[in-house]
This record gives structure tokens, sequence and C-alpha cells, in this order.
């Protein structure tokens, strides 16, 4: 009695087991849908490391917003808008750009540290002229009289009927050259009349649950309290925030809807070959086992689990099910069970072996989302034979009545070898126009609607791709400038930077200016432009701010290069706090240029950040490492089959996978599919699950009809279960369904036709 | 009865319609003929002479170029000096259009302030009006001028706009912030009605 009820107790202690481990873990906490975690966080390379904290930390952080109303209330409602944000837990700041506050904060910043940031830079310029020009006269007699006609010709131009109350501080126009020079970097875009621009910082990862609906309530707050001063405002945001919720949204939908399909496909298939369609329920069970499994044994494994996984897991009901088709048809009248699972041990064992290695396999790659993919499919293949064995231990009698649809070998063997040649040659021919192309975008749910819109916003804010972004590093500050001057200096001509570096002075300027020979030079010309620009008709007595400032600059010690940094930067306003990014590897500028050019190889430190660019590369570096772990599971495959059958017959057992993988390959690529990481990840499950085919054909039972009924169903229902990822509108998925459909497929006609001469003829 | 209440309305509304009228009480017609005898000009060009004073310089910074006025595109100042930029002051705003391509444009805070040059340069009375009293007076000579002040409650930086001319002609112009800041802009006479080329549109305005 016991005895009798054993698998059954298993099965529910297993159950319950696997149930109560997922009830007690915490889903916000164990399963993510961020994109970057798809990557491996101890990223060898420190600059792809430096590239995904980017992505994920402070500039992902940023939401635009630009607000639409008529000219008398914008301004109050723009105003109200950025207050509300700012008032929300959810925000850290939020800046109407049209006041401009950033800027003069900006300005008074720089104005107060003039000489320790923009001294040093006007000096080695003016000493280069001097050097130049070959001039005899004493530096600072010269540069007093270079310094007096150029606040003269600033005085006669019309851009000084606005800087008249700066020239009183600024004579030596410092900060006017450096508004000219950085005028890309703190323009405000204009916004178009009638419009309003806000730019807003999240506190929390826009990619972690808290900086996703806390945003979105605090944006339709802020929007309310517009709405409130001007009843017709148009509103339009964009932020990772959003994309990351659709995403989200869209992936567990999609997870939901394809292993549901996945599913009816297989009982539908199921249903085309067998009579007693009631007793097909019997084949769920084992299935929701596999799954439950297979879901628990990954969180077991993984703190932390993509969901896209499970996505791409949909495909273990095709897997899962097969084991109860070969066990179940495989029913003789007369014949206990355990009898029959003695028949079946070794095909079921090799099959279902064979596919756990394969998946295992994926183990050691360096992507967590493969890694996760092997241990989550290797774990539902063996928790469903398991689950299979034991639940129909249950049903010994179970008969579901197979139709037997007897299929002639229409290969004849002396066309078997011509007809492989041919298939070898279109695969040849196909795989030599096989083009890569790795995108992280192709694991992401298309949200073409938000694209739009993300444009549309980021161009009123003046963002256009017609440029680069990149990212020059140092260990230090100095470092990281040195850098960056020697990417502007390498730079080809007309490419205009636009970066928080050029605020700040060259290391060697700066040592130079603060060196007591400098001091000694600054101190003279100081003197001497006051007697030079009085002859000139100035005014002393108005430039007294001027004097009185450099004087004590001259007086105090100079602060070190980095502390300068530091303190500059830790105090920048606005956007600019973006534009430099601190860990403990260094320190980076970012810069944009105005049109985008390769970083020449002298140009040591710097990476460029367009676009998605960066990680794609990183991709394929993934990929690469994906194709080396291919390779060595098919030499598995073919060492492990001539162990199991002899090399003759071995090696024709690995073909079958082989061939159908390459001609699949082939005709995908002449069809002109674009390959990436996906499809060869397909490829290799497709070869293993075509495998398995190949070792049932060639088991002692497969010239029995049931047997060759059990090997159709299972194939069928597996490139069903598979098709089912080729609805997904997430590219990665449907290259994972495609490739493995296709591969079964084929090596269901190969098994048919028995073009591998595997069939043992009773 | 509704002819008596018509009439009567006609009589109430009179005294509005003569008050809807800039600087009603300040200008008499005479004035105003001139003032619209300036203004009519669709397009203008003249040589000026602008000096600069600043606090900085004891004496002004004198500059020279030419100004030129189309009534539907704002106002375009020319300068002699190499470098300079042009300056273009219209509807939009500031514009200093450089040699090289670049345009820089005025910030957006000094919007109003550009807006009120421009109602001076376009003889826009009811915008000048709610910013500025306005003296106009004629001196026994021909010359007149037309003096705006700032009104008390106002926070403009032009303590004083000033148009001077003679009979139908403006010959100068000053812009006072402080008695040390201000700008003074003396006219060359003026080509009336010039057709600009489309160059010159595209160089001089947008």
């Amino acid at each position: 009695m016991f005895r009798s009820k054993l698998p059954l107790l298993i099965l529910i202690a297993f159950t319950v087991l696997c149930g109560g481990w997922l009830l007690s873990i915490d889903p916000h906490e164990r399963f993510t849908t961020d994109v970057t975690e798809l990557l491996p966080v101890g990223e060898r390379d420190p600059e792809a490391r430096l590239a995904l904290s980017l992505v994920k930390e402070r500039q992902a952080r940023v939401v635009l917003v630009v607000l639409k109303a008529p000219a008398a209330r914008l301004t109050a409602a723009a105003e109200a808008y950025a207050a509300s944000l700012r008032s929300s837990s959810a925000f850290v700041s939020a800046e109407p750009l049209a006041d401009q506050s950033w800027q003069h904060a900006l300005g008074r910043q720089l104005h107060a540290r003039r000489f320790e940031l923009l001294l040093p830079t006007w000096l080695a310029e003016q000493r280069r002229v001097y050097v130049a020009e070959k001039s005899t006269a004493p530096f600072p007699g010269w540069l007093a009289t270079r310094a007096t006609a150029a606040l003269d010709a600033h005085l006669a131009s019309p851009e000084s009927a606005a800087t008249a109350d700066l020239l009183r501080s600024d004579p030596l126009l410092l900060l006017l050259s450096l508004a000219e020079k950085a005028s890309s970097l703190t323009a405000s875009p204009a916004a178009a009349s009638g419009q309003a621009l806000i730019w807003a910082e999240t506190r929390a990862s826009p990619l972690s649950e808290d900086g996703q609906e806390p945003v979105f309530a605090a944006l339709a707050a802020a929007e309310s309290a517009a709405r409130a001063l001007a009843p017709d405002i148009a509103v339009r945001s964009t932020g990772v925030a959003r994309f990351a919720a659709a995403a989200k949204a869209s992936t567990k939908a999609e997870i939901g809807k394809l292993n549901l399909f996945a599913l009816a496909a297989v009982l539908f298939v199921s249903a085309l070959f067998i009579r007693r369609l009631h007793g097909l329920l019997n084949l769920i069970p084992p299935i929701l086992v596999s799954m439950l499994g297979a879901v628990a044994v990954t969180t077991l494994v993984f703190p932390r689990v993509h969901v896209l996984v499970f996505a791409l897991g949909s495909l273990l009901s095709g897997v899962a099910v097969d084991y109860g088709f070969q066990l179940v048809l495989a029913r003789r009248d007369n014949e206990s069970y355990s009898a029959r699972l003695r028949r079946l041990a070794i095909p079921l064992l090799g099959g279902a072996g064979t596919t756990v290695a394969g998946f295992l396999v994926l183990t050691l790659s360096e992507l967590p989302l493969v890694r996760q993919l092997g241990v989550y499919v290797a774990a539902g293949i063996v928790t469903g034979l398991g689950a299979t064995l034991l639940y129909f231990a249950l049903l010994p009698r179970l008969d579901l009545a197979p139709r037997n649809l007897p299929v002639r070998n229409f290969v004849p063997s002396r066309w078997r070898l011509p007809v492989i040649g041919v298939l070898l040659l279109v695969s040849a021919i196909g795989i030599t126009r096989v083009h890569w192309n790795d995108d992280l975008r192709t694991l992401e749910y298309p949200s073409p609607d938000l694209r739009t819109e993300d444009a549309a916003v980021r161009a009123t804010f003046g963002e256009t791709d017609a440029g680069s972004t990149f990212l020059t590093r140092g260990a230090s500050f100095a470092e990281a400038r040195t850098r960056w001057q020697a990417l502007v200096n390498k730079a080809p001509a007309g490419v205009r930077f636009a970066g928080i570096a050029a605020l700040f002075p060259d290391p060697a300027d700066y040592a130079a200016a603060t060196s007591p020979e400098g001091r000694k030079e600054l101190s003279l010309f100081v003197s001497t432009f006051g007697v030079i620009s009085e002859d000139a008709g100035f005014d002393k007595k108005e430039l007294f701010p001027f004097f009185r400032d450099f004087s004590a600059y001259l007086f105090n010690p100079p602060p070190d290069y980095e502390v300068l940094m530091r303190e500059t930067l830790d105090a920048l306003p606005g956007p600019l706090g973006l534009l430099v990014h601190t860990d403990e590897d260094g320190v980076g500028f970012l810069s944009t240029t105005n049109q985008a050019f390769t970083i020449p190889p002298e140009a040591e430190g710097t990476l460029s950040l367009s676009g998605i660019e960066g990680l794609n590369t990183l991709f394929a570096r993934y990929r690469a490492a994906a194709a080396r772990l291919s390779l060595f599971s098919c030499l598995a495959l073919v060492v492990v089959s001539c162990c199991l059958h002899g090399p003759r017959i071995g090696l024709r057992t690995a073909s079958l996978p082989l061939l159908a993988a390459a001609l699949s390959f082939g005709l995908l690529a002449l069809s002109g599919q674009v390959f990436g990481l996906f499809h060869l990840l397909g490829a290799l499950l497709g070869v293993c699950l075509a495998d398995d085919y190949a070792h049932f054909a060639h088991s002692d039972d497969a010239s029995g009809p049931e047997a060759r009924t059990a090997i159709r169903l299972s194939g069928l229902s597996t490139a069903a279960s598979f098709s089912i990822l080729m609805l997904s509108a997430i590219p990665a998925v449907f290259a994972l369904g495609a490739t493995v459909t296709l591969i079964v497929v084929l090596a269901l006609v190969f098994v048919e036709t028995d073009l591998f001469s595997l069939r043992v003829h009773a | 009865m509704i002819l008596r209440l018509l009439i009567l309305s006609l009589f109430i509304s009179l005294p509005r319609l003569a008050a809807a009228e800039p600087y009603a009480t300040e200008l008499n017609d005479a004035w105003r003929a001139r003032i619209t005898a300036l203004a009519a000009p669709k397009t203008l060009s003249a040589p000026f002479t602008e000096s600069r004073f600043t606090p900085l310089k004891k004496k002004p910074v004198v500059v020279e170029g030419v100004v030129r006025i189309a009534r539907d595109r704002g106002l375009s100042l020319a300068y002699s000096q190499t470098r300079a930029p042009v300056v273009i002051l219209d509807e939009r705003g500031l514009l200093l259009r450089h040699a090289d391509g670049r345009e820089q444009s005025a910030p957006p805070q000094a919007e109003s302030d550009l807006r009120l040059l421009h109602a001076l340069f376009a003889f826009d009375l009811v915008a000048l009006e709610k910013v500025y009293a306005l003296t106009a007076s004629d001196a026994p000579d021909g010359t007149w001028t037309l003096a705006f002040s700032r009104r008390p409650d106002t926070d403009t930086p032009y303590r004083e706009l000033t148009l001077s001319g003679e009979a139908s002609r403006l010959t100068g112009i000053g812009l006072l912030k402080t008695d040390k800041q201000k700008i003074e802009i003396r006219l060359e006479p003026p080509q009336i009605n010039p057709v600009f080329t489309p160059e010159e549109i595209a160089r001089y305005f947008r």
C-alpha cells in the first residue's frame, strides 16, 4: 500500500518543498527585469565596467519633461511642476531650464575661483603667443599691454553692452573667453514659444521598483499641480524609467502568453497522434512539476534571476513532455511498469543526459542570462524526467491509443550520400553569408511609441544623434584632464567638444601658473597692467575689485590641483554634475562632440559611449565566448556518441544534429537573417534536442511503430513549443525560437527519412 | 428710445476711445503725425556713429557702422570693425551673428528689456507707455526730442531712452543706464525705403 503510494508522496513532498521555497522569497528582490543585469557584474574590462555603471547610475536617473501651455500661464505652471517634483521623495532635483538659475550658480562659482580655474589656461595661451611672436620685451610688460588692448577691443564690440558690470572684476576677460569656449555646455536649449523644459533627477535607479511607480506618481502629481494653473497644459516626458516599466510589463505578459501558447501547441500536436485525448491531461502534471522544479532550483542557485530566463525557458514544456510520450507510448500489453522502465532506461537517460549536459555547458558562460538559462533548463529536464517516471508509476495501465501513421523512407539508400552532400553544400553557401550583429536592444521588448516620444522630447532638449559621446578616464583628475586635452588635440578639424573638462585648467598650465616663477611674473604683470591700462584711458578706481581679488590670489598659497577640482566639481549645479564620474577606479570626464569621429589610438583612456555601441561590443565578445562553448559541446556530443555506439554509428548519430544545425544556419542566412548570440544559443539547444532523436532512432526499440510515433510526437511537440517563441516581440526570443524550430524540424525529417541509416531493422 | 440709448452710449464711449491712444496727454496731433511719418518707411538704411560711455574709461569708446531697418523683420547694426558681429534686434529678441557664422542669442531674462528696445525702434508707443513716461519737446531751431523716462515702479535696466531728430528725420538715439554708462547713437541722413537684396536680408536679418 505504502509502496504503491510512494511516488505520489514524493511528488507531493517535492511540490510542497518547491512551492514553499518560492512563496518564502521576495519576488522584487529575487527577480529582475534590468537589462544590464544580463551582463556580468564582475566584468573584467574596466572601461566596459564603467560603461555599465554609467548606464545604471546617475545618468540613467534623468527625466526630461516638456510642457506646452499658453505663454501667459506657462512660466507659473512650469515652476509649479518643478516644485511638485522637488517636494516628492522620488526626485532629488527638478529644474525648469528657462530660469537658468543653475547657470547663474555656475557663473558665480567660476567667478569666485576665476584666478585658480581660468587664469592658468589664459596665461599659457598668452605665453604661446609671446613665444610665437619672439618678442624681446619682458613677458609681464608684454602681457599687460596685450591685456589692455584686448580689453579695449572688447569695449568696442557690441557684446560689451552686456558685460560692463563683469569687467570691473574681470578685465582679463577670463569668464568671457570661457563662456565662448563652453557655450555649448552651458547653453540651455531654446524652447519653442509656448514650451517649457524641465530637467529632473530621480532618487532611485529607474531599473528598480522605487525608481518606477513612485516616479510616475510624482510626475502625475506634478502634472496636476501645473494643470491647476494652466488647465490646457500638454505634458510630454521621457526617461529610462518609462522604458524599464514598459519592458517589465510587456515581458511579464509575454511570459504568461508564451507558456500558455506553448502548452496549447504541445497538446494540439499530441491530439493529432493520440486517440484518447482526455489521457493527454496526464501529461500536464509532470510539465508543471518540471517548471516548478526549474524555477526553485534556479532561484536557489542564483540570488537574482532575470525574468527573460522564464520567457526563454518556456521551451521546457516542449522538452519535458517528451519523456511522457516516450514512456506511455512504449507501453506493451502484459508488460509491468518496471520492465518497461528497464527497457527504456538507456534511450531515456541517454537523451535526457545529452540535453542536460548540453545545457549545463552553458553554465560556463560569462553571461548571467546564459548561466541562468543553463541551470533552469537542466534542472527542469531532471525534475521533468523524475516527475514523469513517478507520475506514470501511478498510472501503469494508461493507454493513449496512438495513431500509427506509416511514413515511407522516400530517400533510397543510394541517394543518401548525394543528398547529404547537397545539404552540406547549401549549408556551406549559407554559412559563408552569415552576418553577425550583436545588439543589447534585441533583449528588450520593443516600444516604438515610447522611442518616438523619447526622440521628440530629447530633440526639444537639443540632443541629437549627430555627434559622439566620450568618457575620458584617469586615475586622478590631473591624469583624466591631461588625457582629455590629448583627445581634443588629436580630434579632426571642425570637431567641437562640449565637456566639463573645458572648465578646468590643464595640470601642466596649472603647475606653471602656481610655480614660484609664475607667481613672480604674475605679480609683476598686475602692477604693470595698472599703469598701462591707466595710460590707455582706463579708470583704475573702477577696476578696484580686480586688483583686490588678484592680490588676494597671489597672497594665498595655491590649492592642490586634485583638491581644487574635487571642491569645484562637488559644487557643480544642475545637469553639469552628470558630466563627471568618479568611482574607485578614478575619474571620468564625459564630453560630447558636434560630429562623430573615431578615437585616435594615441588618445589613451577614452571610451566612446555613443548610443549603446560600447555595450554591444561587449555583447559581441560574449557571443564569441558562447561560440567556443558551443564548439566544445559539439565535440563532447561526437565523443559521447562514438563511445555509446562505436565510431561508425557514433559519427552518424552525431552527424544528424550537426547537419540539422548547419543547414538551419545556412537557410536562415540565405533568408537574410542577421545573427546574434541567441541564434548561437538556439543552435546549441537544437543540437542537444536533435541528438535525442538520433539516439532514439538508433535504439533497439526504434523499429516498432509505437516508438516511431513517440519520436514524431516528441519532435513535433518540441518544434511546436519553440515555434511559439517566434511569436515573441523580443528579437532575442524570436531568434532562439526560429533557430531551434528549424533544427528540430530538420532533425525530424532526417530521422523519418533515415538519411543517416540509423534505424535498426529487425 | 433705442436711438437715445445709442447716442448716450456713444457719448460715454468717446472719452474711452480717446484714452486708448498711447501717451494721450503727452502727444498732440502734430507729434502723432511726426511719429507716424517716422514709422512710415518700410525699410531704412543709415550710417551711424555710436559713443559708448563706460565707467571703466574716462572717454567714450566710439564705433561706426550702418543701421538697417525693415519694418517686417527688425533692426540690424553692422559695425565697421572687422571681427564685430552683426547685431540683429527683432520680435524674437537679440541675436549676434559672427563672421564665422556662429550665432549667439541673448539670454531669456533679457527678453523683456530687448522687447522695449525693439518697441523704441519700431515706435511701438503702446509697449513703451507701460514702462516709460514720455516728455516730448520741440526746440526753436527745429530739432525735437522724445525722452522716455523709466517709471518708478519698473525694473528695466535703461533709466532713459531718447529719440531726437529734425523735422521728420531721426538723428539720434540715447540709451542711458547710469550717468557713466550710456550709449549715444548719431544717425547720418538715411536712405529711405531702399530695396534690400536677398543676400543683405540673409546677412543682416533673420
